[in-house]
C-alpha cells in the first residue's frame, strides 16, 4: 500500500513508524466498535433480512417462502392499524412537546431568572426515570374507575373517560407519558442552543423595533433550525419504536395486542406479538425490516421538511 | 460548532448586555415555570403516595392524596415477591460495566475519528452515525438466537455484550475531541515520540474527561432503564435486572397491589433520583453543551 | 404446617409413594426453578417441602400469557426452569413437541394415573404417550355472588334460592335485568366475556376444535360457541356488564369495592377473590351456574427436558399433587382437587367456607367436578379464545355492534391462525 496522505490534513513531519502507528492505531481504536456492533448489530440485522424470507415457527425449522411475508404484511390490516397508531402517537406526543419545549426554553432563557438550577433540575428528573416506572405511575393515573385523571375531570364537572377503550383517548394517554418524560430534556437542549445564539442578532432586531415575541420568531426559531431538526429526528427514531409505554398502559392482559380493538397497538408491539407471542420469526422479521424502512424514510422526510420550514 | 470559552463566563457576559434592554422576568414567567416544575415532580409524589398507602386507599373516590404509613410494609412485600436486592445489584453491575466500556471504547474510537488519519475514516464515521437509526427491534429475533448459540440466555452477559459499544457514544466523543483538543497538541505529542495510544491516554483523554463523565452517566442511565431486550432474554430470577424485576412485581400473582407495585417503582427509581441530585448540575451542563456541539 | 391425614386417600398415597418413594433426592444444595402464572395456592406447601427436604425452590410468577410465552422462549433456548406450569389453553401447543419435556414415565409417573380424573390426566399426555405433566386442580364452574348487593336489589340471598333464579342462561339474563332495574349502583356482572361467554363456552362438549382433531375448526358453527356469544351479547345489550376486563387492576378494584354482584366462579376463582378482596369476607356466597356443569382452566406441572434436576423436580411435583395435599390447598385457597377419591369424603363434603358466608363449597364443587367431561382443546386454543374475548370487548366498549364484532372476530381469528 502506498503512502496516500489524507487531503487537507496538515501532514506533520513524522517518521514512518509514526505514520504506521497512526494508521494502524486508527483502525485498532475503532475496531472494538465494529466488532461488537458487527456481532450484535449487523449480523442480526442481515440475518433478520434472511429470516424475513422464511416461514419459521417456534421449535420448528425455517422454510423459504421468498417475499410472501412482505406481501402478507402489506395486506394485513393489523399492520396498517399498528402503523397508524404509531404515527398518531408520535404526532400527538411530538408536536405539542416541541412547542412546549421551545416555549419553556424561551422562558428559562430569561437572563435574570432566579432559581435557574431548580427549574433546570425539574426539567431533567422525568428523563432519568425509567419508561417502565413512568408507565406504571401513569397507568394508575389514567385508570377508568379509580384513576386520578378521571377524578380530576369529574371534579371539574367533566365526563370521565375510559382511557383505554378508544383510539383517541388511549393515544392521548400514552402520548402524555412520552411528553412527560421528554419535554424537559428537549427544553434543555433547545435552551443550550438558544444561549449559543449571538446576542448581536437580538440587539439588531431590538433596534429595528422588534418586540420580544417578534424576536422569538425572527431570530430564535430560525437560529435553532439545526437543533430542532436534531430533536425531531431523535424523537422520530424513538417514536417509531415506542413499546414500553403502550405495553404497561395495557396492564397484563391486553397489553400486547394494545386493547381489544388493537386501538393502541404500535408497530413494535405488533412485532413483539408476532415474534414472541406467536413465535412467527419470519413474519416478525418482516415487520422489523419494514419498521426500519419506515424509520429511515421518516428521518429523511423529516430532515427535508424541517429544513424547509425552518428556512421559510 | 465549537466553543472554547467556559459557559459560565459567557453567561455573565450575556447577562450584563441584555440587562440593558429589559428588566428581570415577570411574575408570569415564574408561574409558568412553577407549573412546569409541579408537573415534573407530581408523578414522583404520586408514586410515593400510592407506595405508602395501599390498593384500597387508591381504589376509591376520592383517592387518597397524602402519604400513608405503609411504605415499609409495601417495601418488604416487594422483597417477598422478588429478590429486588439481587436485581438492583445486577442492574448496577450491568450499568457500570456497560457505561465504563462504552465510554472508554467510544473515547478511543472518537479519538481515532477526530484526530487520526486513515483510509476510509469519513465513510466509516458516517456508517457509525447511520447505525443510530437502526431500531433495536430490528435485530432482536436473531440477536436472541445468537445469544442462545452463545449459551448466554438468562446470563447478564446477554445484556452486557451488545451494550459494550454505542454509536451515540462514538459520535459524542468524536465531537468533543474534535472541538476541545487542538491539532497542535497532538502534533506536539507526536514530535515528542509518543505513540498514538500514549497520546490518547495522557493528552487527549484528560482534556475531554468531563465529556466522558457525562457520557458515562448517560450510558449508565440508559443501561439501568433498559427494558425491551432484558425482558426477552433474562427469564430467571437470579438474572433479573431491576426493570425486569419491576415488571415481575407487577405481574406477580393474580392479586394486584398498587402499593407494592409502586413501592417497587420507588425502589428502582430512587438511586437515579439520588444520582440526579448529586450530579444533576454537571449532567445538565453536559447535556446542554453536547446539544450545542451536535 | 399440620398434616391432615385423610382416611380415603391412604391407597393413592401408597401408590404415589411406591412410584417415587425409592429415590428422594438427598442433595443439600438443589435449587429448583418453578415458573407459573398467578397464584396456584401451592406456596405454603412448597415452603414446607423446602424445610423438610433441604432444597430451595425459586418461584417465578408471570401473567397468564406472558408465562406461557416466556416458557416457550426458554424451551427454545434450552435455558429452562425445572418445573413449569402449563395451562389447558396452551396444552396442545406444548404437547405437540413432547420431546422438549421430560417424559415422566421415566420416574414411573404412569402409576399415578388412577389417582386423577381420567380426562385431567389425559391433558398431560401427548399423542405419543409421553407424560409431560401431572394435573393440579379442576375448575368446575359455579357462580359467586354478593349477598349484600342481592339484598339491596330485593333478590334472594340463599344459595339454593339464587340457583333457582337461573336454571338456564335466559333466566340468568332476566335476573340480571331485575337486578339492574333496582339501581343498586353496582352492575350485575363484571364482564360479559369472563362471566358469561367463558362459562357457556366451557359447558359444551366441544369448543373451537372438533374432538381430537387439531385440523378441524368448528368455532363458527359450534352451537355451544354461538350460544355463548349470543348470551354474552344479550348481557351487554341489557346493560348488565361493568365492562371490566378480567385480571386487570380495575377488576381487582371493582371486586373489592362491590362494583359488580356476580362473578363466574370456577373453583380457583375463590382463591383469587380471597386474595384480592380480603375485606369482602362474608359478603359473598356461591350458587350453582345456570345449566350446570363446565370446567374452566386446569394446569399440569411439567418438567422441561433440559432441566438438570428432573428427578428432584418430579419428586416435588408428585409430592405436591397427592390427594392429601390437594385437599390442603383446597381448604386453604379453594382450588379444587383433581383426585376423585376425595370427592365423597367428609373432608370435602362437610367443608364450608367462612369467607363465602359458610357456603358448602366442598359439596358444590365436588358435584360440579363429578359432572365434568373431557373437552378437546386444540393447539391454537388460546389464540382463538383471545380473539373472541377481544370481540366481546369491542362491543362492551361501544366500538362495534354485535354483528360487526362477530364479523371482525372471525376475520381476526383467521389472521391469528395464519401464523
Amino acid at each position: 500500500m502506498a503512502t496516500t496522505s489524507t487531503p487537507g490534513g496538515a501532514a506533520p513531519r513524522t517518521s514512518l513508524w509514526g505514520r504506521l502507528d497512526e494508521r494502524i492505531g486508527g483502525y485498532a481504536y475503532i475496531a472494538p466498535f465494529f466488532i461488537v456492533f458487527g456481532l450484535f448489530g449487523l449480523i442480526p440485522i442481515l440475518f433478520t433480512a434472511w429470516v424475513s424470507l422464511h416461514q419459521w415457527g417456534a421449535l420448528s425449522d425455517p422454510t423459504f417462502v421468498s417475499f410472501d411475508n412482505y406481501a402478507r404484511l402489506l395486506a394485513d390490516p393489523r399492520f396498517w392499524n399498528a402503523a397508524f397508531n404509531t404515527l398518531s402517537i408520535w404526532v400527538i406526543s411530538t408536536v405539542p412537546q416541541l412547542i412546549l419545549a421551545l416555549f419553556l426554553a424561551h422562558v428559562l432563557n430569561e437572563t435574570l431568572l432566579r432559581g435557574k438550577g431548580i427549574f433546570r433540575m425539574a426539567m431533567l428528573v422525568p428523563n432519568i426515570t425509567s419508561v417502565l416506572a413512568v408507565g406504571i405511575v401513569f397507568s394508575s393515573i389514567f385508570g377508568r374507575d379509580y384513576g386520578l385523571m378521571n377524578f380530576l375531570l369529574e371534579s371539574l364537572g367533566l365526563n370521565r373517560v375510559d382511557w383505554q377503550a378508544s383510539q383517541p383517548s388511549s393515544h392521548v394517554a400514552i402520548s402524555t407519558m412520552v411528553m412527560w418524560r421528554w419535554t424537559g430534556y428537549n427544553t434543555l437542549i433547545l435552551l443550550a442552543a438558544m444561549q449559543a445564539i449571538p446576542r448581536d442578532l437580538y440587539e439588531v432586531a431590538a433596534m429595528d423595533g422588534a418586540g420580544r415575541l417578534r424576536q422569538f420568531f425572527t431570530v430564535t426559531v430560525p437560529q435553532l433550525r439545526n437543533t430542532i431538526i436534531f430533536v425531531t429526528i431523535v424523537s422520530t427514531i424513538g417514536g417509531m419504536q415506542i413499546f414500553t409505554e403502550p405495553l404497561v398502559f395495557g396492564g397484563t392482559q391486553q397489553a400486547i395486542t394494545g386493547g381489544a380493538a388493537r386501538q393502541y397497538q404500535t408497530l413494535a408491539l405488533f412485532l413483539y406479538e408476532q415474534g414472541f407471542r406467536n413465535f412467527q420469526f419470519g413474519y416478525a422479521s418482516t415487520i422489523a425490516w419494514v419498521l426500519f424502512i419506515v424509520i429511515l424514510g421518516f428521518s429523511v422526510v423529516n430532515l427535508l421538511l424541517t429544513r424547509r420550514i425552518a428556512r421559510d | 460548532m465549537t466553543r472554547t470559552a467556559p459557559p459560565v463566563a459567557e453567561e455573565t457576559r450575556t447577562r450584563r448586555r441584555v440587562g440593558r434592554y429589559h428588566a428581570g422576568p415577570g411574575i408570569g414567567t415564574y408561574v409558568v415555570l412553577v407549573i412546569a416544575l409541579l408537573l415534573s415532580i407530581f408523578p414522583f409524589y404520586w408514586m410515593f403516595v400510592v407506595a405508602s398507602n395501599g390498593t384500597d386507599a387508591i381504589n376509591r373516590i376520592p383517592p387518597e392524596i397524602m402519604p400513608g404509613p405503609n411504605f415499609l410494609d409495601n417495601v418488604s412485600k416487594v422483597f417477598e415477591r422478588v429478590a429486588m436486592d439481587r436485581a438492583m445489584l445486577n442492574s448496577a453491575i450491568v450499568a457500570t460495566v456497560v457505561a465504563s466500556f462504552q465510554t472508554f471504547l467510544a473515547a478511543l474510537a472518537g479519538f481515532a475519528f477526530a484526530k487520526l488519519r486513515f483510509r476510509g475514516r469519513n465513510v466509516l464515521f458516517v456508517f457509525v452515525v447511520a447505525t443510530m437509526m437502526v431500531p433495536l427491534q430490528l435485530g432482536v429475533v436473531p440477536l436472541f438466537m445468537i445469544t442462545k448459540e452463545l449459551g448466554l440466555v438468562n446470563n447478564l452477559l446477554a445484556v452486557i455484550l451488545p451494550g459494550l459499544v454505542g454509536a451515540f457514544g462514538v459520535f459524542w466523543m468524536r465531537q468533543h475531541i474534535a472541538g476541545a483538543v487542538p491539532d497542535e497538541v497532538i502534533q506536539a505529542a507526536r514530535v515528542d515520540g509518543a505513540s498514538s495510544f500514549r497520546t490518547f491516554r495522557s493528552v487527549v483523554f484528560p482534556m475531554v474527561r468531563p465529556a466522558a463523565a457525562i457520557l458515562w452517566l448517560l450510558t449508565f442511565l440508559g443501561a439501568w432503564n433498559d427494558f425491551f431486550w432484558p425482558l426477552i432474554v433474562l427469564g430467571k430470577p437470579e438474572s433479573f435486572t431491576a426493570q425486569v424485576a419491576l415488571r415481575q412485581i407487577q405481574n406477580t400473582a393474580y392479586v394486584t397491589d398498587f402499593g407494592v407495585d409502586m413501592a417497587g417503582t420507588v425502589i428502582v427509581t430512587l438511586p437515579l433520583l439520588i444520582l440526579a441530585l448529586v450530579v444533576g448540575r454537571q449532567l445538565i451542563k453536559g447535556i446542554m453543551e453536547g446539544a450545542v456541539k451536535g | 404446617m399440620r398434616k391432615n391425614r385423610v382416611f380415603g386417600v391412604a391407597m393413592s398415597g401408597l401408590l404415589a409413594t411406591a412410584a417415587f418413594g425409592a429415590a428422594p433426592v438427598a442433595a443439600q444444595d438443589v435449587t429448583l426453578d418453578l415458573w407459573n402464572f398467578g397464584a396456584m395456592g401451592l406456596e405454603e406447601l412448597i415452603t414446607q417441602y423446602e424445610a423438610e427436604h433441604g432444597i430451595k425452590v425459586n418461584i417465578v410468577q408471570r401473567g397468564y400469557d406472558e408465562h406461557h410465552e416466556a416458557l416457550l422462549t426458554s424451551l427454545m433456548a434450552g435455558e429452562v426452569p425445572d418445573i413449569a406450569a402449563v395451562e389447558v389453553g396452551y396444552n396442545s401447543l406444548f404437547k405437540a413437541t413432547p420431546q422438549v419435556f421430560t417424559d415422566l414415565r421415566q420416574f414411573g409417573a404412569e402409576a399415578l394415573e388412577p389417582t386423577y380424573l381420567d380426562w385431567r390426566w389425559a391433558q398431560g399426555v401427548a399423542t405419543d404417550g409421553t407424560i409431560i405433566g401431572i394435573p393440579t386442580d379442576v375448575g368446575g364452574i359455579a357462580m359467586c355472588f354478593r349477598t349484600d348487593l342481592f339484598e339491596a336489589a330485593g333478590l334472594p340471598t340463599d344459595p339454593d334460592e339464587v340457583s333457582a333464579l337461573w336454571p338456564d342462561w335466559d333466566a340468568f339474563i332476566e335476573t340480571g335485568k331485575t337486578f339492574t332495574a333496582a339501581n343498586t349502583g353496582a352492575k350485575f356482572i363484571d364482564s360479559a366475556g369472563g362471566s358469561v361467554y367463558n362459562l357457556v363456552k366451557n359447558q359444551g362438549t366441544e369448543k373451537y376444535y372438533a374432538p381430537n382433531d387439531p385440523d378441524t375448526l368448528i368455532y363458527e358453527t359450534n352451537p355451544q360457541n354461538l350460544k355463548a356469544w349470543a348470551t354474552a351479547v344479550a348481557a351487554i345489550e341489557a346493560g348488565l356488564s361493568a365492562n371490566i376486563s378480567q385480571f386487570s387492576p380495575e377488576w381487582n378494584a371493582g371486586m373489592a369495592n362491590g362494583d359488580f354482584a356476580v362473578l363466574g366462579c370456577p373453583a380457583w376463582m375463590m382463591n383469587y377473590i380471597q386474595g384480592q378482596a380480603p375485606d369482602t369476607a362474608g359478603k359473598w356466597n356461591i350458587a350453582s351456574a345456570p345449566e350446570k356443569g363446565g370446567n374452566w382452566g386446569g394446569t399440569q406441572l411439567t418438567v422441561p427436558a433440559a432441566s438438570d434436576n428432573a428427578q428432584a423436580a418430579y419428586d416435588l411435583i408428585a409430592w405436591l399433587l397427592t390427594p392429601e395435599r390437594q385437599l390442603e390447598v383446597f381448604k386453604l385457597h379453594g382450588n379444587f382437587p383433581s383426585t376423585p377419591e376425595l370427592y365423597d369424603t367428609p373432608e370435602i363434603q362437610d367443608f364450608t367456607s367462612e369467607f363465602f358466608s359458610g357456603a358448602p363449597v366442598g359439596k358444590i364443587f365436588a358435584e360440579s367436578a363429578k359432572a365434568l367431561h373431557p373437552v378437546y382443546e386444540g393447539p391454537r386454543e388460546r389464540a382463538i379464545d383471545r380473539e373472541f374475548g377481544n370481540g366481546l370487548g369491542r362491543i362492551e366498549a361501544g366500538l362495534e355492534t354485535a354483528d360487526e364484532a362477530w364479523a371482525s372476530t372471525l376475520a381476526n381469528v383467521l389472521l391469528a391462525l395464519q401464523n
